[in-house]
């Protein structure tokens, strides 16, 4: 290190050196916290809440953005159940050119699936509330070949959509089924206000922003001045390949805010997702929030960093509750179906899993609008 | 096989790209609030500026990627936000592409599939010299070809890869099956199947690029510079 202070020193070293300087002390003063979690468990999504409630807000740049998630999100959501409803129903996909449907021999498509996957068998009956009937075939054909470049939703488009969405019932009962296929609740909102959104003058409010659902790849931070303090928020992506990355951010953490989503324990991992098959008791993202909280709690580093959990999504798990018990994920589980129990166990569980008695661990719940709280 | 070296040189953790990204650095804490910045200093705010903000407004990721400038510029936006893996994926396969067109396996493929506007210069630069000669053989090219794919396939796709993309499974099993079948049949009838599954993870990339790095792109103070030199 000594030996790089040498007279040859130029006065553009010596300002990076002070820039540098500056920085440190800064990041000393602010307070770093990592938003960590598994994919899709909502990291980015109170990201864009804090932003809303202690930052700037969202510019009209911004909502441009979000505008173009938005529409990417109902182009993807709809190509998708269309795809699943043609696979489970061994439906041709209508007219689609190139790629002679499947490149590759099924018997090698089937070998990998199955070494990965876990049939549950259907009865013919169970398939064939998935045929899209003909009527649909041109909105079909329509969607399928959109590949976003420029993803504004044209006045088509929302034709065969809302179509689509409204009259097949295929889609609908396809939707049912979206915690194994990867679809956001949120779809089903996007989807009934086709019309809204789809308007040229359209910007997404509040309640849009916040349901938008996308993917994040690497990393964004953010600094948040709320009275004195400051935070340097940093949020990430959650896929297996983006959690390598975290190891980048690692240092000098003041707490790390661990976001598990309350509903996922029905839900299948984006990068895990084939089709209606999948057994949600063997693989689902509860099971694999618990696999990377587990890993991020055995960090060297974070041995004395405070943890923060938030369990998010509590509003859409009153709803799942009634329908899917928390023993997919928790076998154990030996409570009433009913939502406080259950929520309990996992938050619970989660504590458990600390096996650092002195470290300082804080549970919070909130609700995937909680913003709207207000605006009720 | 040493002469594909070259060819991989374009990297991660490439020691030119990392400078570049620290200079553009230091200037650079608070890309969000160029708005508010704006009106503080309405004076200076010309209509050149103006305009420059509309514009980014406007751009597409396309764009962005077919101009040597703004290609660079987004490449060192997203080694900060550590994804450059994204766009090294997009380069690495359309030069693929690239070297399959200047040789006689173009002969074997009816659809070269999904282009990206990536510069020729940048295409080229990175490729070693070799590789643009056109005297290579077709079976040369063919194993050459093989090679790239063989290395793309575990830079990027295989789950213990070092720039693993963020690909939903249909796209990467496509991929891994794909793969695998080269072990039965590695003739060149195999590559117009290859481009196909390569073509669909490719999309992939391009879409969360799009909804996610390249919105934060446009909102940087580097985009709107960007945008001011253009006009």
């Amino acid at each position: 290190m000594g030996g790089c202070m040498s007279d040859s020193q130029d006065t553009t070293d010596r300002n990076v050196e002070r820039e540098i300087e500056k920085d440190k002390k800064q990041d000393t003063r602010a307070h770093k916290l990592l938003l960590l979690g598994a994919g899709g468990s909502g990291k980015s999504t109170f990201f864009k809440q804090l932003k809303a409630i202690h930052g700037e807000g969202h510019n009209d740049r911004e909502k441009e953005g979000f505008k173009r998630q938005i529409h990417g999100q109902v182009v993807e959501s709809i190509q998708l159940l269309i795809r699943q409803c043609k696979t489970v129903t061994k439906d041709p996909l209508p007219g689609i050119k190139d790629e002679d449907d499947e490149p590759f021999g099924n018997d090698d498509l089937d070998d990998a699936r199955l070494s990965n996957s876990l049939k549950v068998e259907m009865t013919e009956t169970e398939i064939a509330q998935f045929k899209i009937a003909k009527e649909f075939d041109q909105s079909c054909q329509y969607l399928l070949e959109i590949h976003g470049s420029r993803s504004a939703l044209t006045e088509q488009l929302v034709t065969h959509v809302k179509s689509l969405w409204n009259e097949c019932p295929a889609i609908q009962a396809m939707f049912e089924h979206r915690n194994k296929i990867g679809i956001p609740d949120s779809s089903a909102f996007f989807f009934n206000d086709i019309e809204r959104i789809g308007r040229s003058d359209y910007t997404p409010d509040h309640k849009d922003i916040v349901l938008a659902r996308y993917r994040t790849t690497g990393m964004t931070e953010k600094e948040f001045h709320i009275k004195d303090a400051v935070f340097k928020v940093l949020d990430v992506g959650g896929q297996r390949n983006e959690r390598k990355k975290w190891i980048h951010f690692f240092d000098g953490v003041t707490a790390v805010l661990f976001v598990v989503s309350l509903t996922c324990y029905d839900e299948v991992p984006f990068e895990d997702v084939t089709d209606l098959a999948a057994d949600v008791t063997l693989m689902n993202s509860m099971l694999e929030s618990i696999k990377v909280f587990e890993d991020t709690l055995d960090f060297e580093c974070f041995q004395k960093t405070g943890f923060i959990l938030f369990f998010n999504k509590a509003d859409l798990m009153q709803e799942k509750i009634k329908r899917v018990p928390i023993t997919n994920a928790f076998p154990n589980y030996k409570g009433p179906q009913e939502f406080k129990p259950s929520v309990d166990y996992i938050s619970k569980y989660f504590l458990s899993l600390n096996r650092v008695p002195e470290r300082e661990m804080l549970l919070r719940f909130f609700f995937e609008y909680v913003l709207f709280v207000n605006y009720w | 096989m040493s002469d594909l070296r070259p060819y991989k040189q374009w990297r991660w953790s490439d020691p030119h790209n990392n400078n570049n990204n620290n200079n553009n650095n230091n200037n650079n804490n608070n890309n969000n609030n160029i708005p508010r910045q704006a009106s503080l200093s309405h004076s200076k705010e010309t209509s050149e500026r103006r305009t420059a903000i509309e514009m980014s407004y406007q751009l597409t990721l396309e764009e962005v990627l077919a101009k040597k400038n703004g290609f660079e510029l987004f490449a060192s936006h997203l080694v900060k936000e550590l994804s450059l893996e994204n766009v090294l994926f997009l380069v690495e396969y359309m030069q693929l592409k690239h070297f399959v067109m200047i040789h006689q396996l173009c002969r074997y493929v009816s659809d070269i599939g999904y282009r990206i506007p990536i510069p020729p210069t940048l295409i080229q630069k990175h490729l070693h010299p070799h590789l643009l000669q056109t005297h290579i053989s077709t079976t040369a090219a063919w194993a050459i070809c093989l090679d790239m794919f063989h290395y793309m396939y575990a830079q990027y796709i295989m789950s213990d890869s070092v720039a693993l993309l963020n690909l939903s499974f249909e796209s990467s099993n496509a991929i891994t099956c794909q793969m695998h079948r080269l072990k039965h049949d590695s003739t060149v009838h195999e590559l117009q199947p290859l481009i196909a599954v390569f073509d669909v993870a490719a999309r992939d990339i391009m879409s969360l690029l799009r909804a996610d790095s390249f919105y934060r792109f446009q909102l940087s103070r580097e985009c709107i510079r960007y945008c001011e030199e253009l006009i």
